[in-house]
């Protein structure tokens, strides 16, 4: 699709943002619920690719991949600080939003906890595909080999459900 | 195909957000951008002046300081020379006249696994001509990284980095990897995962 893009200069980065920016600004808040934040880490692969050397025919999934990590690793950051504060969070309140809110803000919570403990690689295939990649764009990205890319996302969807349900029991969305 | 469902029914709590503000954040990596340019000619208006200080015999001493100092900030020299290290019986100085690829990686990181087998190969294939591949892990110890080692097979030798040497190379994300020519000189640095064809003509380049 944008396999016309050869070079990186002032244009073509600008090319580049403006057709992958909203896609990896989305991929990103996808587990980094902040949406500012989103956006900073969206600029700084696309920074970051503009001091890369890639094929033309690879910026896509190269973009794709530096965004899952990026978002994996933000994610794995936030949950250890998250632990860190949370030895100091005795006299915390609990937040006063309704029920069902609440149940959602914790669905998410636990999902995003749950990707934060897999490896990096099974989180970024289902990352990737909660955003919609195709089967074809997943192996590209993560540089496999299409044929295998059903069985590791069966094998990562298995982690998913093992590690949720040793950690909250077999929940059904918002409950 | 249950278990799918179920995990993509959990999968589906994240959403994700649309409709970014392409305009806000082009200005964002413009000003990224220029910072990162304004350093540049700092840096650079630095190094002139360092140059015309170290011309001079009444400031040369004090260049020489400034410089070292600079060095060791930056994580290089301003001679180019990759920064000494020694880390277990990995001592970079004992590989002068040959050419060096130091990667450093971690075994958690998928990047970092998928350059492990080209470099490798480049240890086989070069490793005669004057390659050195040396692999600088910033895993938290021996205890990871050895059966890590063992079960790839890896050809090449391996050391554990220690805060200095992250320091003194800028170490702030993995893989970063650098490719240090004959005389001992940073020729080439690349951050995060860059094909194998850029590695291995550049190593061609080098070796001469």
């Amino acid at each position: 699709m944008h396999a016309a893009i050869t070079t990186t200069g002032e244009s073509d980065i600008e090319s580049v943002f403006r057709a992958y920016y909203g896609r990896l600004t989305g991929l990103i808040s996808r587990v980094v619920r902040d949406r500012a934040r989103a956006e900073e880490i969206a600029v700084e692969v696309i920074l970051r690719f503009s001091r890369a050397r890639v094929a033309a025919d690879r910026i896509e999934p190269w973009l794709l991949r530096a965004a899952a990590t990026a978002a994996i690793d933000e994610l794995r950051r936030r949950e250890r600080r998250g632990r860190r504060e949370s030895w100091f969070g005795f006299f915390a309140k609990p937040p006063s939003t309704p029920h069902e809110s609440l149940a959602a803000a914790d669905e998410v919570a636990r999902v995003r906890a749950v990707l934060a403990k897999l490896p990096p690689r099974a989180a970024e295939l289902l990352l990737l595909r909660a955003d919609g990649a195709s089967y074809e764009e997943v192996a590209v990205a993560l540089e496999m080999n299409a044929a295998s890319v059903g069985t590791t996302l069966r094998r990562a969807q298995e982690q998913f459900r093992k590690e949720y349900v040793a950690r909250y029991g077999e929940r059904t969305v918002g409950g | 195909m249950e278990n799918e469902r179920w995990v993509d029914e959990k999968l589906a709590v994240l959403g994700g957000t649309a409709n970014a503000d392409i305009d806000a954040g082009l200005s964002k990596l413009r000003g990224m951008q220029r910072a990162r340019t304004r350093r540049i000619v700092i840096a650079s208006g630095v190094v002139g002046a360092l140059g015309v200080a170290a011309a001079l015999p009444q400031t040369r001493a004090v260049a020489k300081q400034c410089v070292d100092y600079c060095g060791e900030l930056i994580g290089g020299s301003a001679s180019g020379m990759a920064p000494e290290f020694v880390l277990g019986d990995v001592k970079l100085s004992d590989y002068r006249g040959r050419v060096v690829l130091l990667n450093c990686w971690a075994t958690w990181c998928r990047p970092c696994e998928v350059e492990i087998p080209w470099f490798m190969e480049f240890q086989r294939v070069y490793g005669a001509k004057g390659l050195s591949v040396i692999g600088v892990s910033v895993d938290s110890g021996w205890d990871v990284l050895t059966p890590f080692v063992e079960r790839e097979s890896i050809n090449y030798k391996i050391a554990l980095a220690n805060d200095e040497f992250s320091k003194l190379y800028g170490v702030s994300a993995v893989p970063m990897t650098f490719l240090i020519d004959r005389a001992g000189r940073t020729a080439i640095t690349h951050t995060g995962l860059v094909s194998r064809e850029v590695y291995e003509r550049d190593i061609v380049r080098l070796l001469g």
